[in-house]
């Protein structure tokens, strides 16, 4: 079976996030990264055009609200482990160390020539001999940096350390050291200054012979060498064997000596808890570090004794280190993150979502002499916290959206002298002493080298206190209270739980009824549904990959070519302005004026032309005048009176119009351009022919004039040196704003020195310096605020193929490209070489084009262009060009050569037929039967039509027959949505009416105007639209009920208990916990079932089933069985299969429910309370029931170590059949008598149920252990795959042959396709391809074939689909060219990451045989020449590699 | 929602045709293996025609004279796949009868998956009492239930026939059992050494062996298949292994014919002196040692 696995929606959790100046050294950057997409985003002003006007940013003394806006995405072959960033010397942005499994480290760096990513260095240690004979286990490669930049360190296979050496500066050359060679050639004198260094190896059991089993690895700060703590436990135990052996754990620190390669031990803590987590080193000035327990937080140093404190009370029976209960506090670090915000706080983000701010309290020795917990807030579930710009901190999330949060130090401080802290530390002291000493009995017994240790350290604190004691009285601690907000969040949908298909609720044209079901496939309209998220950020989540706009009425306009929608003056509305007043409608000779209020009438005898053809229609100066464009006049209007009427005649229709107010430029047939300017002299408004024109010939085919407010389009190069860095990103380097640097004042400098002579040294004035520093960069803001002075481009495309860019009004051609249809990633300026002369224009202009012809002669025409600024405030501008087949999406980035000093990097590319044409007519055909009209054409017609605001989003519609919006919104990222209607969309218009607010009209195929808006409820900014409907609980399970259009849903609630059941010899009984107040409590679930109502995704109430205390859902589906008695056919139940896991003593069992959903009369005024459940069957059975499905009327169950098949008869059920399996079948699902079982750790089986006989049988299995995790059928006409998804994130395709060989006569399945999908896959579900629309490609290749949707626990959706052979054989051609072909990110080979995955040896090779379709999609983004040389080298045509993947794309876009 | 998004009712698959056609399955490599995850012979046919493959045959073969389920079967532990004697279907209400429930009219297992029928719905109208009078009178097993004459049935006829709601004695006693119906009807033979149908044992074509050979199978039958699943037995339930191991012992009977042996040549088993059979044997209890005593 060939086939194709694609993911379509990427992974949206976040487990890495580093703060990083990734584009410059000038601004810090949030690099997030998530399964294998690396992010980057910047934190930028959330402030609206119209507010930000008024904004002094130098006299703002707050920062404005902010929000994250994501700048550049990267999708690798491989899933980031262990993500760094580090500033190499003499570059001008900080490199990333990614690491991949197993032990591979990428140097990356951004690279502002392509606005991508460059490899500066590959490091793999995969060999054999470094492996050290392991194969199976598995192991993180933690990357660490240093904090002052001198190396960095990757622990590999938990057994040896990679010392990565960066040059600090060019002192450093004289050493003899073998550099790394850069991957590109590059002159030798390159070499020699590499700032990577060459990699060396450290084998941990040369440092210490009994270094195993590391835990954390950090650096400390301020060592004049690189000092690098190793926190592990030699030997192993656990919580069951504490009594035994505890306080397992050891830390070291090693000293770096680079140059030489050496590196001692010079720091060794012994007996650290048994429940050591991380360690996290302190800046100095206190210096030190932090071990964070589970249950305890200790603070070490290397002079002074250490300091602990216990969470809560299990840390006083599981460790004998000295700890002081922590009063006030009952927490556990278990699953915690931790983020320094200051030079003593750290932010703890616990498991359970709290963040608890803890303070270091320092005293005058700059010793920790006490913590202070502080709860500030309750948030997200997090993976890791990042600090930003020293006043955010971001939670990243793999289990709810990620947030933004900015902290900000309460006013009312709370004032805590040292001295209480003193006394208090001191009673605590008293009374641990008193414990101590009971403990040291218990150290003569078990640990004798441990109690003198522990005596004698304390001696030493009791003489120090002595000593010093006294100066410490003085000094006063601040503790300060933290106050965090949301700034902002980022959408993620994992962990994708469960699944399934439904149908969208569709309501009549009244909006009351439902839609009836459909019956056929082709009327289906589905949506999926999934169950994401865990505990408080549980969500459903509900995707379409389609946008089905809610048409709000419609009506029949013949002949209509064009819609236009205007606005009024807006001085004179007494109305709301920002709705549209008049449409107007172009047919072939005539235009229709309709005014638009709360009813839509046509209006007669005003200023508008209605006998000619209108080619554009827009408002103009603020929106107080509107120009109406026809092929022979320019007519200025305010409202509806006529102001002016230009008439253009140069012997040649007008067709194109692009309006950037006040200019409006307008394109000939003849391929000529006329500029207008509105100018209003003396209060009345004319518009004037800008007597600066640009040459005709070559004729100009396509237009887009362009009014810049990101500042990105600048002539000016000396702004960009201002800022310190000649490659900035975006539009924030003009005219920076500087602060000069807060002087320190130097006294307190020399305290920091030398210490205060007098008074001891002050702990204030350590805050101080640290808010000096936060001063210093507080204000990056105000340079995010700066308006960008508007400035005026015209974009032209000429018949030569090329793009050029003049400026308005002068004229002056800055900007030069080649050959845009080709479509090349990277669009640079011809003319960057070439320096213009002032004075000369067109002469100088003509020499330049001749030398820069296109060199790709046969790439398709651009037909459409258009610049606009989209995000916040258009500051990022996107280039749209239209060719015949596609649309190409450029974004706009810096780049310091050249006049215009910008590049373009492309973004997406859209296919724009519908059917992919067998042959690319290069020559346009049209081109003869172009005849002079000055009718209105259908190919007049723009198709790129941008608006501003539908649905509360700007964007750009590409209409034609495959319709879609293109979004870019203040998120930084680009989303592509089709719309789903009947095909067509001939035009498009923005519309905003009382009736229909922020709507648009279309004209799709039959001359039918429709009014619509965008369904609300729907998010777009998003990889597909969707909808997130939180439920403060986990989600477990789903289905949907077709019959009564409902949602079941099995939710799971989670609450501490002091309960439990104790085995008493004969049966259980149930008895209470108490172990006083600061025993954290373990944590006890609580299932539902709930309905919820696609109508309103509400739960419907009184209609849920609460299960028993203890009674865990393990299986639910919809089950068919046979009707009872008389009436023959099959009935849907639900059907729960439950467990009762009491403890290890009793016998876990397990209910069988089954239940019929019911529709009642709705209780008046509540429409929701419809449905009723039936209990039918509810019974305990011998064993856990693991999973559900039903055989031909059957119910099948797992049941123990046995699958049942019961008969529903008098509500009773009747054992039919049973077979025993393996260990805990946790998915069957079953075609037809065929059952497809899932064992938990014994792979899968196909059992088969032979009515007849009643008998259930085992067919084939699959013989080697697999942890499964998900299985689905694939579905290829007569042949049936099972597919397999498994705990090392691997999809596995078996098949029944019972005639090979090597399956022992049937007795065995056969692995006959694998693919490494690097994401965990729990839930899957099958869809038959078939076809929308009426364009069908004939044959029909995809008949009878299923699809398999996957939905990951990383939050991606993909599918699998069957292929065709002869689209196998090409794309497995075009997969192997295309992995050579192109440049591999981060030097993964994804043919690699492709590859099964296994921790197991296993005795055969990868079959593979499933196409990377991420791979092959990266075909489509080629550019033009690329891909017929692509092509050519697989012997066939690039239209039919085209034309496959639009077929494929087709098929899987149908929800 | 699986009908109309990914229905598979118009296809056929080449697994499931496969499956019932039972391609490439290959012949068992020894006989009498177990088979009881094995799926039910398509070729076997109801008037009992065996598939061509016989007892090599992978699937398994059902015949359809067995009425009670093999309670080992029922916890993976019958061996004797095609040659037990009871059934091997998971139906419950054809399992054998609870020997607690039935002897003492209790059974204290809560899951007893064993029969529990009510002990007066299974006591039968005693025919001879029925006839006018019973020997056994209050001992019978039989129930005795009193009823009233039907004077016009004695006097020759009655009008209302069996309608009647008065008792018409026959005087023929019913046939001997229903259990004997099936001896009745004489059935065709299993071969208990090929399991084919129409011949017994003795007369197999297929059995060339010697008798030591069919010994010896009959032998590991017993030992390897039941030792093990009468340890297992939880106690109570034993009154249903009496029945059981009868059927267990029985390959022995139809086997072959036994030919009396003169006394003469008879060895005790205890003592291993000849002349006497080992529960007559003279030396009593201690007869072993005087056994081992001669050995030696």
């Amino acid at each position: 079976m060939f086939s194709m696995c694609k993911q379509t929606h990427s992974a949206t959790a976040v487990e890495f996030s580093i703060a990083c100046r990734f584009f410059n050294n000038l601004d810090e950057n949030l690099v997030v990264a998530g399964a294998n997409v690396l992010k980057v985003y910047r934190i930028a002003p959330n402030v609206e055009a119209s507010q930000r006007q008024k904004l002094n940013p130098s006299e703002m003394r707050l920062a404005p609200k902010m929000r994250l806006e994501c700048l550049a995405t990267y999708t690798l072959y491989g899933n980031v482990m262990s993500l760094q960033c580090v500033s190499l010397a003499g570059a001008m942005r900080d490199a990333l160390l990614i690491s991949f499994k197993d032990a591979k480290l990428s140097v990356l760096q951004h690279d502002p020539d392509t606005f991508a990513l460059k490899t500066l260095s590959l490091h793999y240690f995969e060999e054999d001999d470094i492996r050290g004979g392991w194969t199976g286990r598995y192991f993180v490669p933690t990357v660490r940096v240093d904090p002052d930049s001198r190396c960095a360190v990757m622990l590999v296979y938990g057994k040896r350390l990679v010392v990565l050496p960066f040059r600090k500066d060019n002192s450093l050359d004289e050493i003899e050291l073998a550099d790394v060679k850069p991957i590109k050639k590059a002159p030798t004198a390159m070499v020699s200054r590499t700032p990577i260094m060459a990699s060396y190896l450290i084998a941990l059991r040369d440092l210490d012979e009994k270094i195993d089993n590391v835990l954390d690895i950090q650096f400390l700060h301020g060592y004049y060498e690189p000092t690098l703590l190793i926190l592990y436990e030699p030997v192993r135990t656990c919580p069951g064997r504490i009594k035994v052996r505890s306080d397992t754990c050891v830390l070291v620190a090693i000293s770096l000596n680079i140059q030489q390669r050496v590196h001692p031990i010079i720091w060794t803590v012994n007996s650290l808890p048994f429940d050591c987590l991380q360690v996290y080193p302190i800046q100095k000035p206190i210096g030190g570090c932090l071990v964070m327990t589970v249950n305890a937080v200790i603070y070490l140093n290397q002079s002074v004794p250490p300091y602990g404190v216990s969470l809560n009370s299990s840390a006083d029976n599981s460790t004998a280190f000295p700890l002081k209960p922590q009063d006030g506090v009952r927490i556990s670090l278990d699953c915690a993150n931790f983020a320094f915000i200051d030079v003593d706080k750290l932010v703890i983000s616990l498991r359970t979502g709290d963040l608890y701010v803890l303070t270091l309290c320092v005293d005058s020795m700059r010793t920790v002499r006490n913590f202070h917990f502080h709860k500030a807030a309750a948030s997200v579930l997090t993976s890791c916290i990042c600090v930003l710009h020293s006043e955010y901190i971001f939670l990243g999330s793999r289990l709810g959206n990620s947030l933004l949060l900015h902290f900000t130090e309460e006013d009312q401080s709370t004032v805590i002298t040292l001295d209480e802290v003193e006394q208090q530390s001191e009673q605590q002291q008293r009374n641990l002493q008193d414990e101590d000493q009971n403990l040291e009995e218990i150290f003569d017994v078990d640990q004798l080298e441990m109690a003198p240790t522990q005596a004698k350290s304390r001696r030493i604190e009791d003489e120090e206190l002595e000593v010093y004691g006294s100066g410490a009285k003085a000094s006063v601690l601040q503790l300060r209270k933290f106050i965090f907000e949301v700034c902002d969040s980022l959408m993620n949908v994992a962990p994708i739980n469960y699944m399934c298909a439904g149908e969208r609720v569709e309501f009549e044209e009244d909006g009351v009824t439902l839609r009836p079901h459909a019956e056929s496939l082709q009327d289906l309209k589905i949506e999926l549904v999934a169950a994401t998220g865990h505990s408080k950020n549980g969500a459903l989540s509900v995707f379409v990959n389609c946008i089905n706009p809610q048409i709000i009425t419609s009506f029949e306009l013949d002949g209509c070519l064009d819609v236009w929608t205007v606005f009024d003056d807006a001085t004179k509305k007494s109305s709301r302005n920002d709705q549209h007043d008049f449409m107007l409608l172009s047919q072939r000779n005539s235009t229709l004026v309709l005014q638009t209020g709360q009813e839509i009438n046509e209006i007669e005898n005003t200023g508008f032309t209605v006998n000619q053809p209108t080619i554009f229609v827009g408002n103009l100066g603020q929106q107080r005048f509107i120009v109406q464009v026809t092929t022979r006049h320019v007519r200025l209007l305010q409202g509806t009176r006529l102001i002016q009427n230009v008439p253009i005649d140069v012997g040649s229709p007008v067709v194109q119009v692009s309006i950037a107010d006040p200019y409006v430029c307008l394109r000939v047939l003849n391929g000529q351009v006329i500029t207008l300017a509105l100018r209003e002299t003396r209060g009345t408004p004319r518009l004037a022919i800008n007597k600066h024109t640009i040459s005709s010939s070559p004729a100009v085919v396509a237009i887009s004039a362009y009014k810049d407010l990101s500042g990105l389009f600048t002539v000016k190069g000396d702004d960009i040196n201002l800022t310190g860095s000649s490659n900035s990103a975006f539009g924030h380097s003009f005219g920076g704003y500087m602060k000069a640097e807060p002087n320190m004042k130097v006294e307190d400098e020399e305290d920091l020195l030398y210490g205060d002579a007098g008074s001891a040294f002050k702990m204030n004035s350590m805050a101080d310096l640290a808010k000096q520093s936060k001063q210093k960069n507080s204000d990056w803001w105000r340079r995010l605020l700066v308006q960008a002075k508007p400035s005026y481009w015209l974009v032209v495309a000429r018949q030569s193929g090329t793009l050029e860019i003049y400026s308005m009004p002068d004229m002056k051609l800055v900007y030069l490209v080649n050959d845009v249809g080709n479509g090349s990633m990277v669009l640079t300026d011809a003319m960057e070489f070439v320096p213009i002369s002032l004075t000369t224009q067109e002469n100088s202009k003509a020499g330049i084009v001749q030398a820069c012809m296109p060199q790709h002669a046969n790439s398709p025409l651009p037909l459409e262009l258009s610049v606009i600024g989209l995000g916040l405030n258009g500051e990022r501008p996107l280039l749209l060009v239209r060719t015949r087949v596609e649309l190409l999406i450029y974004q706009v980035f810096r780049y310091p050569k050249g006049h215009l000093k910008i590049r373009f990097r492309k973004m997406d590319q859209l296919n724009l037929l519908d059917q992919q044409p067998t042959h690319i007519d290069l020559d346009e055909n049209d081109e003869q039967e172009e005849i002079e009209s000055y009718q209105m054409q259908p190919k007049y017609v723009q198709k790129l039509r941008p608006f501003a605001n539908v649905g509360g989003l700007s964007g750009v519609m590409v209409c034609g027959v495959n319709p879609c919006f293109v979004f870019l919104t203040f998120r930084g990222e680009l989303r592509i949505h089709r719309l789903l209607g009947n095909g067509d969309v001939r035009s498009f218009a923005a519309f905003n009416n009382v009736n229909i607010p922020n709507g648009f009209l279309y004209f799709d195929t039959t001359y039918e105007l429709k009014i619509s808006v965008l369904p609300s409820y729907l998010s777009y900014d998003s990889v597909w639209p969707v909808r997130k409907v939180p439920l403060r609980c986990t989600p477990r399970q789903l289905v949907y009920h077709r019959e009564n259009r409902v949602y079941c849903l099995i939710t799971q609630t989670e609450e501490p208990m002091t309960k439990y059941y104790r085995f008493n010899g004969e049966d259980k009984e149930l008895s209470e916990e108490s172990r006083g107040e600061r025993f954290i409590y373990p944590i006890g679930s609580q299932f539902e079932m709930v309905l919820i109502s696609p109508e309103t995704w509400e739960i419907v109430p009184d209609a849920s089933i609460t299960f028993e205390p203890w009674e865990h859902v393990t299986a639910f589906k919809i089950v068919k069985l046979s009707y009872e008695g008389t009436r023959s056919g099959l009935k849907e139940y639900l059907c729960i299969g439950t467990n009762f896991n009491y403890s290890e003593d009793i016998t876990s069992r397990g209910n069988i429910h089954i239940y019929d959903i019911i529709e009642v009369v709705p209780e008046p005024g509540k429409p929701m309370t419809k449905f009723k459940i039936k209990e039918i069957f509810k019974k305990e059975q011998k064993g856990p029931v693991s999973a559900i499905s039903d055989v031909l009327g059957f119910l099948v169950t797992g049941l123990g170590q046995k699958i049942y098949i019961w008969q529903l008869r008098d509500g009773d059920l009747i054992g039919v059949a049973f077979i025993d399996t393996n260990i805990y079948v946790h998915q069957i699902i079953t075609v037809k008598s065929l059952i497809f079982i899932a064992d938990v750790y014994k792979s899968i089986s196909l059992l088969r149920f032979q009515e007849e006989y009643r008998t259930l049988s085992l067919a084939s299995r699959d013989f080697n252990p697999l942890e499964v995790y998900g299985i689905e059928f694939m579905v290829d006409n007569s042949n049936l795959g099972f597919l397999v998804t498994d705990a090392e994130r691997n999809i596995i395709v078996y098949m029944y042959q019972p005639e090979a060989r090597e399956s022992l006569g049937g007795q065995k399945l056969l692995r006959k396709a694998d693919y490494h999908l690097g994401q965990v896959v729990n839930t899957m579900f099958r869809v038959q391809c078939h076809q929308k629309g009426l364009h069908q490609r004939q044959p029909f290749l995809y008949e009878n074939k299923h699809f398999v949707v996957y939905g990951t626990l990383d939050g991606a959706l993909g599918y699998c689909l069957p292929l065709p052979e002869k689209v196998y054989r090409r794309f497995l051609m075009l997969q192997n060219v295309l992995l050579s072909y192109q440049e591999h990110l981060c030097g993964l080979n994804p043919k690699e990451y492709r590859t099964l995955k296994s921790s197991k040896k296993q005795g055969i090779n990868p079959s593979r045989c499933i196409i990377d379709g991420d791979l092959i999609w990266s075909y489509r983004l080629m550019a033009n020449s690329e891909r017929n040389e692509v092509a050519k080298k697989i012997g066939t045509r690039t239209e039919e590699i085209l034309g496959d993947l639009l077929e494929i794309e087709r098929l899987a876009s149908v929800f | 929602m699986d009908i109309l998004l990914a229905n598979v009712s118009g296809l056929q698959f080449k697994a499931e045709r496969d499956l019932i056609e039972q391609v490439g399955a290959i012949p068992l490599p020894f006989y009498g293996m177990d088979k009881s995850i094995a799926a039910v012979c398509n070729f076997i046919t109801r008037n009992g025609q065996e598939c061509d493959k016989g007892s090599a045959c992978p699937f398994r073969h059902i015949r359809g004279d067995r009425t009670i389920v093999c309670k080992h079967w029922l916890r993976g532990l019958c061996k004797k796949g095609d040659q037990c004697e009871f059934l091997h279907e998971y139906d419950m209400t054809k399992m054998p009868e609870c020997y607690f429930y039935s002897r003492f009219n209790a059974c204290h297992n809560k899951e007893c998956p064993f029969l529990h029928i009510d002990p007066q719905s299974k006591v039968k109208d005693c025919p001879w009492y029925k006839r006018g009078f019973c020997r056994h009178g209050p001992h019978c097993r039989h129930q005795h239930l009193r009823r009233v004459l039907c004077m016009d049935y004695l006097a020759g006829f009655c009008p209302e026939g069996p309608s009647c709601k008065h008792m018409h004695p026959h005087f023929e006693l019913p046939p001997l059992a229903e259990l004997g119906k099936d001896q009745l009807h004489k059935k065709l033979p299993t071969c208990h050494y090929c399991g084919e149908l129409g011949h017994k044992a003795n007369s197999c074509k297929q059995y060339v062996g010697s008798l030591e050979h069919r010994n010896n199978i009959n032998a590991m039958d017993h030992s390897g298949g039941h030792s093990g699943g009468y340890s297992g037995h939880s106690g109570h339930i034993e009154g249903a292994d009496d029945m059981q191991s009868n059927h267990h012992s029985q390959p022995h009977g139809p086997g072959f014919v036994k030919v009396p042996t003169p006394l003469e040549e008879i060895t005790c088993y205890k003592c291993g002196n000849k002349g006497h059979y080992a529960n007559k044997c003279p030396k009593g209890h201690l007869a072993f040692l005087s056994n081992q005593h001669s050995h030696k």
